[in-house]
């Protein structure tokens, strides 16, 4: 494929979506989004028996026309896709004057938050909501960690808590969760939809699957089926309708090595829908910065192989890469060996808060979950949390965290502003993620040349013909103002990312793909205002997709797989020197474009 | 410095962690005197039950005396004394087998096929290691050790007139033959250890 592509910045003014454009370039003209008939029969990932009746029809049209390859549907996956998708919560509340770009409404937030109610953290729910609310966060996940004390107590008293929070704080939407200690892996975010059933589901769920609560823990095939049976647990928990909706991300996917690819694929295929992706960048973002500071590893990712590690992922995969962990920050890296299935798994950014860099207050018992906090003997193992922060008499510079949205955010394109609708945003991978608020917005679509309509946005699938031509107009509105270091962050540099869909693979514990690569890096530093690029792929012939990330360029390095697949990406984070606001980067989630040609590994197999 | 290439004992344990497996190790060096020589490696066994095994590696023979506070250190582990090319008073390629069979003894084998072909195990205690305190020039630190090379982690090369910052926590393993440190930028003309001795903590029970 050869490609042509621009970059123009407009003056301070932003285009609101749908203004005509008057620049004398070949511009974009977004494709009217292809019928969801055709978008269906045409993803060769979903089985006929997955397709609607209109979907089956296209299909077998095309296969009847020599349009569809032969190998389509072949691969099957099992399981509930988008069953979930209709939420009963996302009708109701009203929708507000978010920031509105490409149609949505782009809610900011973060999935993953730590409270009193986890045996090592020390924040009132409250203390954390009023901060997440502060810092401009419109919804945000309370997941304390899974634990005896937590099954037996916590997940039932941290309820009436996050209750007062919502009716408090009616500009943040404050779902309950917890961190679940996936069996046989890392944590990961569980959390549902509110309703009466919320803490009856998340205690069941806790009780029955929490590989601490279970002793599950090491990486056995045993505790490996535990986790996937927690997943059919939430699958069934949505489809009999005891929760409106329940999503699980994964955690911190490459700090102990824990979570292999095999696994991270089982969770994708047992739970379509409900296991929908993992951090793209850990939490605990301070926890690089030198001494006085924590001076540990950023995102504390210290650790070094172990006997419960997958023996494949090298030595590199145990730290972070300009804040962000391995498996997204290595460009034809894990993360894209699962795009390249066809298959979505998107990424987060959240601040895993327990407790925060340079504040000043304590846990009262120093996190001894035995130490009674009152005269009545309370104690975090039998009360279920712990008394309320106190006064530390000193500045806590070991702490590794941020507040909620303060360093990292989740931006959510969302069609209102209602619990159900962040959830399906979720879903749909209308998600792109930021630090130190590089930039203000995004919204990136892909259409077919000459048909109009607003593009295919962020996680979705756009369907094309053989041989047409695909355009992808990426808006980023810059930062017009300081960040929470009191600095306007600059965006120096933007890089597309592009791979061939080869279909699903064979090799579950596969953690590279060929053909994705960085085809283009726009220079964007002399840019003001709101940055336009756009980047045609003429006359498709192959299912691929597209993402996107930028950085401040402060620290860069040749990616992990070589110059030739990224030759100026994210350097890896020195232990005990990493300043998060000199090394700032945001992600997108990628853009499907499907072609009614055969898959490649359907080809080969 | 050349690490020894005589006797392996190789030992299967129930430990878990790493914090469990170091601390049995320092343990063993108090209790026992080893040769200046010898060569300790923690090896990482991902069977059904994941665990640690060690190898120990001797120079030349292993006196009855040593091989008795051995086993005496190490209670009921499976374990046994592979004879090495150098001279011992066990047969050249003959093995001894002691301690208490169990499943656990899978971790026997694959220590010692590891470090017999120095494709695996990560060496606690090596010759040269009571001299890499505080930071070194990476040139002394590999005359003066059995580090055969490093490798930086994130690309780049490091230039012999680097300094070494130890944190007094040195752990190379062996890599194709090579006993290898990985090590991480630290600072203009420093690399570290990849590995830092004292871990974030984990949280969550788990």
């Amino acid at each position: 494929m050869s490609h042509d592509e621009h970059t123009h910045s407009h003056g301070t003014h932003s285009h609101g979506a749908g203004q005509p454009h008057t620049h004398p370039h070949d511009h974009v003209h977004p494709a009217e989004e292809s019928s969801p008939a055709h978008v269906e029969a045409i993803d060769l990932i979903r089985p006929d028996s997955e397709l609607s009746p209109n979907g089956l029809n296209r299909r077998n049209f095309l296969r009847a026309s020599g349009l569809l390859g032969a190998g389509a549907a072949a691969a099957s996956v099992f399981g509930i896709a988008d069953s979930a998708a209709a939420s009963p919560v996302e009708s109701g509340a009203p929708s507000r004057g978010r920031e509105n770009q490409g149609g949505y409404q782009w809610l900011s937030g973060d999935h993953h938050i730590h409270t009193q109610y986890s045996n090592d953290a020390q924040y009132r729910v409250s203390d954390q909501v009023r901060h997440a609310a502060q810092n401009g966060l419109d919804w945000m996940v309370i997941t304390d960690h899974g634990s005896v004390a937590h099954a037996k107590f916590g997940v039932d008293k941290v309820n009436p808590d996050i209750k007062v929070a919502r009716k408090n704080f009616p500009d943040t939407l404050v779902f309950q969760g917890l961190e679940w200690n996936i069996p046989a892996a890392e944590h990961g975010t569980v959390f549902v939809a509110p309703g009466p059933n919320e803490v009856a589901v998340l205690k069941q769920f806790e009780n029955s699957y929490d590989g601490t609560v279970n002793n599950a823990g090491p990486s056995t095939p045993k505790n490996e089926a535990l986790a996937i049976s927690g997943l059919a647990y939430l699958t069934q928990a949505v489809r009999q309708r005891r929760v409106g909706d329940a999503l699980m991300l994964a955690n911190h996917p490459s700090r102990k090595g824990i979570d292999s690819p095999h696994e991270i694929r089982a969770w994708r295929d047992t739970a379509p829908g409900i296991a929908v992706g993992f951090e793209g960048a850990p939490g605990h973002q301070a926890g690089g910065i030198k001494a006085p500071g924590p001076a540990g590893g950023r995102g504390e990712y210290d650790f070094s192989p172990s006997p419960d590690s997958f023996a494949g992922f090298p030595l590199e995969s145990y730290r972070t890469w300009g804040g962000f962990d391995f498996m997204t920050s290595t460009v034809g890296g894990l993360w894209d060996s699962l795009l390249a299935e066809g298959k979505p798994w998107w990424i987060t950014a959240n601040s895993d808060s327990h407790k925060v860099y340079a504040d000043w207050s304590k846990n009262p018992v120093d996190n001894n979950a035995d130490a009674p906090w009152d005269s009545a003997g309370d104690t975090f193992n039998n009360f279920g949390r712990f008394g309320d922060p106190v006064y530390a008499d000193g500045i806590q510079t070991a702490n590794a965290d941020f507040w909620p949205g303060y360093f990292s955010r989740t931006h959510v394109g969302s069609t209102g502003f209602n619990y159900g609708a962040v959830m399906s945003g979720i879903r749909a991978g209308r998600v792109w993620v930021s630090h130190g608020d590089l930039i203000a917005g995004l919204d990136m679509r892909a259409g077919v040349k000459g048909k109009h309509g607003p593009g295919t946005a962020l996680g979705g699938k756009l369907a094309v013909r053989e041989r047409e031509t695909v355009t992808l107009s990426i808006k980023i509105t810059l930062a017009d103002g300081p960040n929470f270091a009191q600095f306007t962050p600059k965006l120096n540099r933007v890089d597309l990312i592009v791979g061939d869909i080869l279909g699903p693979n064979t090799d579950r514990d596969a953690f590279t793909t060929p053909n994705t690569k960085v085809v283009k890096s726009w220079d964007t530093s002399k840019s003001v205002g709101t940055v336009t690029l756009t980047y045609s792929f003429p006359r498709v012939d192959r299912p691929f997709y597209v993402r996107i990330r930028g950085t401040d360029a402060n620290r860069t390095a040749p990616g992990y797989l070589g110059a030739g697949v990224d030759p100026i990406g994210p350097a890896i984070d020195i232990v005990g020197d990493a300043d998060p606001w000199a090394d700032l980067w945001f992600y997108s989630n990628p853009i499907f474009v499907l072609t009614p040609s055969p898959l490649p590994y359907n080809r080969a197999r | 410095m050349n690490p020894a290439t005589g006797p392996v004992l190789a030992i299967d344990t129930p430990l878990t962690t790493l914090a469990e497996a170091e601390h049995s190790l320092f343990g063993l060096g108090q209790a026992v005197v080893l040769p200046a020589d010898a060569l300790v490696c923690t090896h990482e066994v991902r069977d059904a039950a994941p665990h640690y095994a060690f190898s120990i590696t001797f120079s030349g023979p292993v006196s009855e005396t040593l091989r008795a506070r051995l086993i005496e250190y190490l209670g009921d582990w499976p374990m046994m004394f592979d004879a090495g090319p150098v001279g011992s008073d066990v047969p050249v390629g003959s093995q001894l087998a002691v301690g208490v069979g169990s499943d656990l003894g899978v971790g026997v084998s694959q220590a010692l096929d590891e470090v017999r072909r120095r494709a695996g195990g990560r060496a606690v205690r090596f010759p040269g290691r009571e001299a890499l305190t505080g930071s070194l020039p990476i040139a002394a630190v590999l005359a003066d050790s059995a580090i055969d090379r490093m490798t930086l982690l994130g690309g780049g090369t490091i230039a012999p007139d680097w300094q070494l910052t130890t944190r007094d926590f040195v752990r190379p393993r062996w890599q194709q033959g090579d006993l290898v440190l990985a090590v991480m930028p630290a600072g203009s003309g420093t690399v570290a250890p990849f590995e830092v001795p004292n871990p974030t903590p984990c949280c969550g029970g788990h």
